[in-house]
């Protein structure tokens, strides 16, 4: 059997092309636009002129200028991700914690929390701003609260918040159904042993509970992390055309709107490098011991 | 042996086939065209146009993709770089079209046109969309934008339609009063904004001096005191509330509905928007010139052939091409003037059923001269960027001196 | 466990109730939306259900209008496309990876693993290089979803084939069984919750996909994403049918996850466990 399982033509079979087609769609690519980012244009833009530049694009991203928004997007990327992990994960988590103790109804809550994250973000965006449009002024009114000026998608301190709320509300289920799966597989010994002993709701959470999912924080973490900085789909439905106020968007607007594609490979791979660079920090905090289960997602946010 | 034979005569036969019927097939054309939606203006005339196509060259199949236009914006100029431009395809003409041309990807027509085929276009037709002597595209429109005003919503307040800036601001003072929106903007979508900004610069800047800006010529500025009046002036125009609220975060689309529906008594826009007016409101819009400010400007317009259709550098039947671009060019110019959906770029003797379209081109065939809007003539950035800035300005996040300061970095290049 | 009604426990409710409404809500005003017309929807009757139940606007969203049922078919052809792509390489790969033996084989799972950090934002300008002569067909976006959702794919099988034991292999090979008929006759039966699991991840990635699909699309094989987002525009005077449009595109979705709910929400457990 060793041998039919290490012949190595059948291997090939089984592997080579997954792996040349994988390499060649994800893997060159994203070496192509490391290569990019490092020219001052790119060849088939204008042809010889196109030489190495080095970091040059990765410091005019950063330079302060007024008329220069990466670093304002950075900075509201780095936002997201704070409500993300601070406001959204434990606001699952508290949903989370209240279904798998036991409430009147606990499968039908946890399927309808769940739907939002089918829908797509696409419906979810123009739906938002529908109401953002339409409702929720008249709600603000009625409550004689002031609307701020330009309207909520309009205003420009309110207007990227706004633009937040729709991928935070989808994805709460998301979360919320990962944290209760882990939460129901806590053996039920330990949870009764606790009771016992005079634990409850609190108490029983935070000592017992919550330590003990602790990989699934983690896994939820992860694609809270990378989705907030890969954030594109709701903000560019409900922004404004060429809007460069998050890092995915102001790629997107330099790559086909100011045709900058070295300057927008730039962009792109520092994205990359947030993203890397946030995975391995999270893997620091939880001291994972096992090498693999590094929990990296493709980002649901 | 026999086999052998067997096998080569029916291959020989195949081929024989085959050739006899590629000779007979029609030659094949990949187009691109805007106005994918069904609400568009222009897309009742297009589909015209390619009906009369089919039925007068069936040589030649026409293989359409339809796109949006924002969307064709961005998707076309990264086609170019892998050298994937359909063979005829919708563009703009001025600093977009040259884009294109510099990178060498599209077709220089002139061994194509003949003084037969120029005869028949109108007059400084091919301005923005020839470099060097060359000719890069067909235009199917004439442009040009002005004040929509519906005169319903002006007898009903008892407003005169402006004729003056001053007159102007009294108007939208009074609608304001009434509690009426004055005028419509989409400011979303920038560009919407630029139609407003345009007009006004041109009136209080000049054809020549804004002509400078937009073509990046030798000695041209934005740092004067006439560009600092005349943005100073839009800034007035936001500070009375000439536009709804939430104009900022409105797309063109959505800006014009309340318009649709008499609730928004004025509007600058191109001469498109008469197109896409109900036969109703038809009756009730009159257009005007933008009004007049004063100093000798006054009957310049924005505007002239800005969009029309080009063929890729690379296309594999050139001649072909040319024969599709052109019948296009001149019929759509025909078809869209009929149906109020925009001006000819060709001679016609088509008559147009929209009168608000008719007023237009009356008071445009009388006009000084037409000057290409700022975000048409620039390309790239610099065409972002006078978005992004008009954008701002709305906002109330930048003076109009910072504008001018803005503006004036496209010329640190 | 005796439940005893307390202030807890009807705070909870009002809680969880709370945000029951705050989820159902914007379904509940899309629903209402479709069947409104423009003058409920703008100012007379917002919240409430409409007067009458204008049907017809479904009938704009579906047909030449909206163009609906073209793009939901171009979503579905793409996805189902994507999700046999997927299966097939990530099961065989997976199968080559973790079940046979050889040198490297770590290493090369590793190498797949890491590109699941890549998100398909950065390889964009590259990838547009190589696709834009496909735009035309299915291709252009099936390409890119089958690879970059590879990873999970393998990731999530391999979490399950660990649990398969070796006898499986043996008794098969005791038998006579060449190595593709053990892989795909004896082995690939005991991966189908694995690769249920893995095609729902992939499901719902791939069925949202909006950035790629707006790129690599021309009309004819336009998605369900986009077109949406096109139909937005197209129809600021008709909020009804845009409403229309949204409740026929939600639809499917919503009716496969409500019959297969249960087995939709193990199958996420089940893989971020084991991811």
């Amino acid at each position: 059997m060793k041998r039919v399982l290490s012949n190595k033509w059948n291997i090939a079979v089984f592997v080579l092309p997954t792996v040349l087609f994988f390499t060649y769609i994800v893997i060159f690519p994203i070496f192509k636009t490391l290569w990019y980012s490092l020219l001052n244009e790119i060849p088939a833009k204008i042809g010889d002129q196109s030489h190495f530049s080095g970091i040059e694009h990765y410091i005019t991203m950063f330079t302060p200028g007024r008329r220069n928004s990466f670093p304002g997007a950075v900075v509201n990327s780095l936002s997201y991700a704070a409500i993300s992990v601070f406001i959204q994960l434990p606001f699952s988590l508290f949903i989370a914690l209240l279904l798998a103790n036991g409430v009147k109804g606990e499968s039908m809550y946890r399927n309808v929390f769940f739907i939002p994250v089918v829908i797509s973000s696409v419906v979810v965006s123009l739906l938002w701003g529908r109401l953002y449009k339409s409702l929720l002024p008249q709600i603000f009114e009625s409550l004689n609260w002031e609307i701020p000026k330009n309207g909520f998608l309009g205003n420009e301190q309110t207007k990227i918040l706004f633009s937040f709320i729709p991928s935070l509300w989808q994805y709460v289920g998301y979360h919320m159904l990962l944290m209760y799966g882990a939460l129901k597989s806590i053996p039920d010994d330990i949870i009764e042993a606790a009771t016992v002993d005079g634990a409850s709701g609190p108490m029983l959470a935070f000592r017992i509970q919550i330590p003990m999912i602790k990989p699934m924080l983690k896994v939820c973490l992860s694609f809270s992390l990378i989705g907030s900085f890969k954030l594109f789909d709701t903000p560019w439905v409900l922004l404004e055309r060429s809007n460069m106020d998050l890092p995915a968007l102001s790629m997107y607007v330099e790559m086909f709107s100011n045709h900058k594609y070295s300057y927008a490979s730039a962009q792109a791979i520092f994205i990359v490098l947030e993203c890397l660079v946030f995975t391995v920090l999270l893997n620091v905090v939880f001291k994972d011991r096992d090498g693999k289960r590094l929990g990296r997602g493709k980002g649901a946010a | 042996m026999k086999k052998l034979l067997a096998v080569a005569l029916a291959v020989a036969m195949l081929l024989g086939m085959v050739s006899i019927a590629s000779a007979d097939e029609p030659v094949v054309l990949k187009v691109a065209s805007i106005w994918s939606a069904e609400s568009e203006a222009n897309r009742a005339p297009m589909l015209k146009t390619l009906e009369q196509f089919a039925e007068a060259h069936p040589e030649i199949k026409l293989e359409v993709e339809w796109y949006e236009a924002n969307a064709w914006k961005d998707q076309g100029e990264t086609l170019a770089l892998s050298d994937s431009l359909p063979d005829v395809f919708y563009w703009n003409a001025g600093g977009v079209l040259w884009n294109l041309v510099s990178s060498g990807d599209i077709l220089p027509l002139n061994d194509y046109l003949t003084d037969e085929i120029t005869d028949q276009l109108i007059g400084g037709a091919l301005a923005n969309m020839t470099f060097d002597g060359k000719v890069y595209q067909l235009p199917y429109t004439n442009a040009c934008s002005c004040l929509y005003c519906n005169t319903e919503l002006f007898e009903k307040y008892g407003v005169k339609i402006p004729e003056t800036w001053d007159e102007l601001l009294e108007a939208v003072k009074a609608f304001k009063a009434a509690g009426v929106t004055p005028m419509a903007l989409g400011g979303g979508d920038k560009w919407p904004t630029n139609m407003y900004t345009d007009l006004i610069a041109l009136r209080f800047v000049g054809d020549e001096a804004c002509r400078a800006c937009y073509y990046k010529t030798e000695g041209a500025t934005f740092k004067t005191q006439d560009w600092v009046d005349a943005m100073t002036a839009f800034k007035t125009l936001i500070d009375l509330g000439a536009f709804p609220e939430d104009a900022i975060s409105l797309t063109r689309d959505e800006s014009e509905v309340p318009y649709f529906a008499g609730e928004i008594p004025m509007y600058v826009h191109g001469q498109w928007f008469s197109g896409s007016l109900s036969p109703e409101m038809q009756q009730k819009v009159k257009a005007v010139k933008f009004p007049a400010v004063g100093k000798g400007y006054d009957n310049q317009w924005m505007g002239g052939p800005a969009e029309g259709f080009s063929i890729s550098a690379h296309t594999e039947h050139p001649a072909e091409a040319f024969v599709a671009c052109q019948f296009l060019a001149q019929h759509q110019s025909d078809n869209g003037f009929e149906c109020g959906a925009g001006l000819p770029a060709w001679k016609t003797e088509v008559q147009c059923g929209n009168p608000v379209m008719n007023q237009i081109a009356t008071q445009v065939a009388e006009g000084d001269s037409l000057l290409l809007w700022g975000n048409t003539a620039l390309s790239g950035d610099d065409a972002t960027l006078i978005g992004d800035t008009v954008y701002d300005l709305l906002a109330g996040k930048i003076t109009p001196e910072q504008w001018t300061e803005d503006m004036e970095t496209i010329f640190g290049k | 466990m005796k439940r005893k009604v307390t202030v807890g426990t009807i705070l909870k409710q009002v809680f969880l109730i709370l945000w029951l409404i705050l989820c159902l809500f914007p379904l509940y005003w899309m629903f209402t939306m479709s069947l409104k017309d423009t003058n409920e929807i703008f100012g007379g009757n917002m919240v409430g259900l409409p007067t009458q139940w204008l049907w017809s606007n479904y009938g704009n969203a579906w047909g030449s209008g909206g163009r609906v049922s073209n793009y939901m078919l171009n979503s579905v052809i793409d996805t189902f496309a994507t999700l046999i792509g997927t299966s097939l390489l990530g099961y065989m790969s997976a199968y080559g990876l973790l079940r046979m033996r050889w040198k490297g084989q770590k290493v090369v799972f590793t190498y797949i693993l890491m590109g699941m950090m890549i998100p398909m934002h950065a390889a964009l300008y590259p990838l547009t290089e190589i696709l834009l002569t496909l735009t035309k067909t299915h291709w252009a976006l099936i390409i890119p979803y089958v690879a970059f959702n590879i990873p999970i794919t393998i990731l999530i099988l391999s979490g399950f084939i660990a649990n398969i034991p070796y006898e499986m292999e043996e008794a098969a090979c005791i038998d006579g069984s060449g190595i593709y008929r053990t892989a795909f006759t004896i082995i690939l039966p005991m991966m189908v919750p694995a690769l249920i699991t893995a095609a729902i991840f992939v499901f719902l990635q791939v069925w949202n996909e909006l950035l790629l699909a707006s790129l690599f699309t021309t009309d004819s094989v336009r998605t369900l994403t986009v077109g949406i987002k096109q139909m937005s525009g197209q129809y600021q005077t008709d909020y009804g049918s845009m409403g229309a449009g949204l409740v026929i595109a939600t639809l499917p979705t919503l009716v496969l996850y409500m019959c297969m709910s249960g087995q939709v929400q193990k199958s996420l457990i089940a893989g971020a466990v084991k991811g």
